[in-house]
């Protein structure tokens, strides 16, 4: 059964670098659609320069670290949003701000704000976080109200409230949002560092593959975007495994 | 001091339930509260636990007393396990002792490790029922507690129940349960 999936997705895989050597051979130029051998013989030659694998790294590093940031504030502002209805009223109108500007107008101000090395933090940022706040504030207003009502009958006070009813109860919708805002954040980050030239960094590398008509190197530097992107969602599912596993919020013995 | 309602308005739902309603509860043993549905049983247990307050009249007499309730729906945790659900509610120093205990009288040690949604109705009653008894205090509110638990069941674990408070108010439509109990009776008329 499992050789029967892994033969299906190895055709599946075949199916479309056979339709994209296709499409390659049928355009018949390099500068417009480079062929899968010759992205991958790109994709060889720069990841033996050290360059490319710092450039990785500090991508990597600024993404998540505006990534991160956000799942804290927005969790943060979810949890203010939801306890004070004078708050919400107040930051209600900069989350719909937040959610409806265009990724590039809030890289090209912050561009002018900002050191281009943190455009795509602080971009991340701002994608990720009104999805967090929203999804962390509608899960404690759909807590289940008879088990809060448990909850006080027996005593069990604020901290224990939230600890063993609210926490689990926003969980689904909190990790779900994560896993939606990574793919975000990854997207919106790479585009920051196009238009923000950001040293040391993917989008950098990819816009400078694109002046110098290096069109087989964008497409390794875009396939290096996808790889991580990818390798992140398989840790994040494997992270959301392991807390569905571990982190229940129940009383040790 | 016994616990009085005294002149009660009290609504559900927008729709007046009690009305100038007055009631002295026994200082201790049970009383069983029997009627249609609609008649303001659940209402009553919810003025005695302090989860809604009447508009008019006063309930007296709770202060300084713990109120443990079973109520009409189980409300477990559905990501704790029976041991969990039970041992929430203690203080931690006595947790572990007292749920195996209470586990073990709801004849539920085998489960102490089944989330709710592995266990069937009348086990997840139980736990609700071992819940509520091991919070003890001087007040069990009962709702309907034999929901799903067969006859033979219910007179095992009658008696753990009655040691778990001087007072018990039980709801139930059903008079051998009030029987059970060796309850004093109060039938509520349909409003």
């Amino acid at each position: 059964m499992r050789i029967k999936g892994i033969l299906r997705g190895l055709g599946i895989a075949l199916f479309w670098l056979g339709t994209w050597q296709l499409a390659s051979l049928a355009i018949g130029s390099l500068f417009i659609l480079p062929s899968p051998l010759e992205t991958a013989f790109s994709l060889f030659r720069l990841a033996q320069q050290g360059s490319f694998w710092v450039s990785a790294f500090y991508s990597l590093l600024r993404i998540l670290a505006g990534y991160l940031a956000a799942v804290l504030f927005g969790m943060l502002l979810g949890l203010i949003s939801a306890a004070l209805p004078f708050a919400n009223a107040l930051l209600k109108p900069l989350r719909s701000i937040m959610k409806a500007t265009p990724v590039a107008s809030i890289i090209l101000l912050v561009v002018l704000w900002i050191h281009s090395n943190y455009v795509p933090t602080f971009t991340a940022f701002v994608m990720v976080l009104p999805l967090i706040w929203a999804n962390v504030q509608e899960g404690i207003r759909a807590t289940d109200t008879q088990l809060l009502e448990m909850a006080k009958l027996f005593h069990f006070g604020k901290v224990k409230t939230f600890t063993i009813v609210y926490l689990p109860s926003i969980l689904p919708n909190l990790l779900a949002a994560c896993a939606t805002g990574l793919g975000f954040a990854w997207k919106a980050g790479v585009a920051a560092e196009v238009l923000a030239h950001t040293p040391n960094s993917i989008g950098r590398s990819l816009i400078q593959s694109k002046y110098n008509l290096l069109t087989a190197d964008m497409f390794a530097w875009t396939a290096l975007v996808i790889a991580l992107s990818v390798l992140l969602e398989h840790a994040f599912v494997h992270l959301l495994g392991q807390i569905r596993r571990d982190g229940r919020w129940g009383v040790n013995e | 001091m016994s616990i009085r309602l005294k002149n009660v308005h009290a609504d559900y739902e927008g729709k007046a339930i009690f009305t100038d309603f007055s009631l002295e509860l026994p200082a201790h043993g049970a009383l069983a509260v029997l009627g249609p549905s609609g008649s303001g049983k659940t209402t009553l247990l919810r003025l005695l636990a302090g989860l809604i307050t009447p508009q008019k009249g006063a309930v007296e007499g709770l202060v300084g007393k713990t109120i443990s309730m079973v109520f009409q729906e189980n409300r477990l945790l559905p990501w704790c396990t029976s041991y969990e659900n039970i041992a929430l509610v203690q203080k931690k120093r006595l947790a572990c002792p007292q749920t195996l205990a209470w586990l073990e009288r709801m004849e539920l040690a085998a489960w102490r490790d089944s989330y709710p949604n592995e266990l069937s109705g009348g086990m997840q009653r139980r736990v609700a029922l071992g819940r509520a008894c091991a919070f003890g205090g001087d007040i069990l509110l009962l709702d309907e507690p034999f929901t799903g638990i067969d006859e033979a069941l219910r007179e095992r674990l009658v008696p753990h129940i009655k040691s778990a408070a001087e007072l018990i108010v039980l709801v139930t439509h059903d008079s051998e349960e009030a029987e059970l109990f060796k309850a004093e009776k109060l039938v509520l008329d349909a409003v």
